[in-house]
């Protein structure tokens, strides 16, 4: 069916997008996570002690990265509590920055080295198979009643709480499922590869997931899954010099954002809400109706005048 | 003590740098509410020119300075109008909704992946030695050394702070840039270019950014094109340390910063130095969470 490179690349596609669908829904919170590269980093590791220096079994070692990373997040989540957007975000960054470091001077995983010797355990079709079932939790999830408290949470916290929903509880909580997703990627990966280093972590990791998620879309489960899929296969279709690989990335992302910032994939009832508000905003032309959209709005109403 | 004296010394050296670089970030933050990431990579792009010159065989510390600056003021030009400009609608209507800034800051974080591959591509991916002649030498004072760089990264980061000050103080643009921070619908219903304000004043980060990674080269003596995204995460850090969009607080937040990460290295241990920023942040975020000082008592 598949094989060789492209398999390798469908492969690493499904791990890095169970990542992501975590982040998806913890963004769609209003929690602007760009640290998920060490929740699923810790997954790896807490996974890697699991088999490798405990000597249990690899289903044992999923069942405690998702339990320990989910608790993390959740933990996490509740002390930044009162941070708003864009503090939360750097707080989220200073602690991803600080466990590399940290991971980097423990040297009963290895220390700045990496964690090596972690058994192979996680076959393809195990991958294939916890995808699958992340997509279909994340679906349903998508639809249901908590989602829908999740995104007015995330768009107006205090228009939901006035509706009855309890912000701080769907922080805490979107943060555990963000978390916990983390960790079963990060555990797979890790007896993937059989190898961690502490970078896995690091900010430069973290920004792939919220590429993925920022330019496939985070109003539906697609966007992420879209965006990561284009992105692992991206540097492969562009065959360029490395460097110049990346120029052409940079510059699409650019390009991106500017032509579609919403995302590539978006919700279809949302976007026909948008639309008619558009039809109000110029009609009206007040500086007060401009007030009333979010900035994710007036962003897409840039062409009217 | 002499060791004391010479941690403080070399602290507050780094501290100016790092205050010139978080300037920047804080000035595009304080006027436009948007995160310009771009910002990182004009402290890589001052160096660069400086190596290009280097490597034509001009000498001259100010002439790389002065072209430096205006070269990355030029590029900061570029990025404003192509990642910056189309987003101009986030321009933040109150302080409450500076939320939702993830367009422009992947747009800009493009402009940084798109930069340094670029300028790994010209100048090499490894770090080359940046010691313009006529800094080298040092000085010593009491037991305490002092090199020729630190003197200049003290006196022109004081020269570029004056300045900056002066401009948004006394002149008829700097008043401008401090009625578009405050409330940009307002000013420009009096009849204020935000769009020329948003352009000058990426201009004017883009220059300060480039100074400060020309003094942070020339104290390290090497420069190479990733040094982007290590001084930009300093720098954001300080931005939020500092309360975000305060100028002062920006300043004071860098020079704590590059102290505290010079006695770090010099009674704990080296690789404790890139620990300092963030544990400083989570401290701060979770004491103080406005940042040192707060940004409506200078805007």
């Amino acid at each position: 069916m598949f094989e060789g490179v492209w398999a390798e690349i469908l492969t690493l596609a499904c791990m890095h997008s169970i990542v992501a669908l975590g982040l998806y829904i913890q963004i769609s919170s209003g929690q602007l996570n760009i640290a998920q590269a060490a929740f699923f980093g810790t997954g790896a590791y807490v996974g890697g002690i699991v088999t490798a220096r405990l000597g249990l079994p690899f289903a044992l070692a999923i069942v405690i990265a998702i339990v320990f990373t989910a608790g993390m997040s959740a933990l996490l989540s509740r002390l930044v509590l009162r941070l708003s957007h864009f503090f939360y975000a750097v707080a989220m960054l200073a602690f991803g920055e600080a466990l590399v470091v940290l991971f980097q001077n423990i040297s009963y995983v290895g220390g700045s080295l990496g964690f090596r010797g972690i058994p192979w355990a996680t076959t393809r079709p195990i991958i294939y198979v916890a995808f699958l079932l992340s997509v279909l939790f994340v679906f349903n999830l998508d639809r249901s009643r908590f989602m829908q408290a999740v995104r007015a949470c995330g768009d107006d916290p205090e228009a939901a709480q006035a509706v009855g929903c309890d912000p701080q509880r769907v922080r805490v909580v979107t943060a555990a499922l963000s978390g916990a997703l983390a960790g079963l990627g990060g555990v797979l990966y890790a007896h993937y590869l059989t190898v961690v280093v502490p970078e896995y972590l690091g900010f430069a990791a973290s920004l792939n997931y919220l590429l993925y998620t920022a330019v496939g879309g985070v109003t539906t489960f697609l966007g992420p899954i879209v965006g990561t899929f284009l992105f692992t296969a991206l540097p492969e279709l562009l065959r360029f010099s490395d460097q110049i690989r990346f120029i052409a990335f940079g510059l699409l992302l650019v390009a991106m954002m500017v032509v579609r910032p919403q995302g590539l994939i978006v919700r279809r009832h949302l976007r026909s809400t948008r639309r008619w508000q558009f039809g109000r905003a110029a009609t009206a032309g007040t500086a007060s109706s401009g007030a009333e959209t979010t900035p994710e709005e007036s962003l897409v109403d840039s062409g009217t005048p | 003590m002499e060791f004391f004296l010479q941690q403080f010394v070399d602290g507050l050296a780094n501290g100016t740098a790092y205050a010139l670089v978080a300037l920047g970030f804080t000035l595009i933050f304080g006027v436009m509410g948007v995160l310009n990431v771009a910002q990182a990579t004009m402290v890589m792009v001052g160096p660069m020119i400086g190596l290009t010159l280097l490597s034509r065989g001009v000498d001259s510390f100010w002439l790389i300075l002065v072209v430096g600056m205006i070269g990355a003021g030029l590029a900061s030009l570029l990025v404003e109008r192509v990642a910056l400009r189309p987003f101009v609608n986030l321009l933040r209507v109150s302080r409450s909704s500076d939320a939702d800034h993830l367009a422009p800051f992947i747009a800009t974080l493009g402009i940084v992946i798109a930069a340094q591959h670029l300028a790994a591509l010209i100048y090499g991916s490894r770090a080359r030695s940046f010691s313009p002649g006529e800094l080298k030498g040092q000085m010593e004072v009491f037991g305490v050394f002092i090199g020729r760089t630190q003197v200049l990264a003290l006196v022109i980061a004081a020269i570029l702070l004056a300045l900056l000050e002066l401009l948004l103080r006394k002149t008829r643009f700097g008043l401008w840039m401090r009625a578009t921070a405050d409330n940009p619908r307002a000013a420009s219903f009096s009849g204020v270019n935000i769009r020329f304000v948003l352009a000058a004043s990426t201009a004017v980060a883009g220059m300060l950014g480039a100074a400060g990674g020309i003094l942070v080269a020339s104290m390290d003596t090497v420069a190479s094109p990733y040094m982007d995204l290590e001084y930009g995460l300093k720098a954001l850090v300080i931005m939020i340390i500092g309360g975000l969009g305060s100028l002062y607080g920006a300043v004071i937040a860098a020079i704590a910063l590059g102290l505290l990460e010079a006695f770090a290295v010099g009674y704990l241990a080296s690789h404790l130095r890139d620990l300092i920023a963030f544990a400083m942040l989570l401290a701060v975020l979770l004491v103080r969470p406005m940042g040192l000082v707060p940004a409506k008592s200078t805007a």
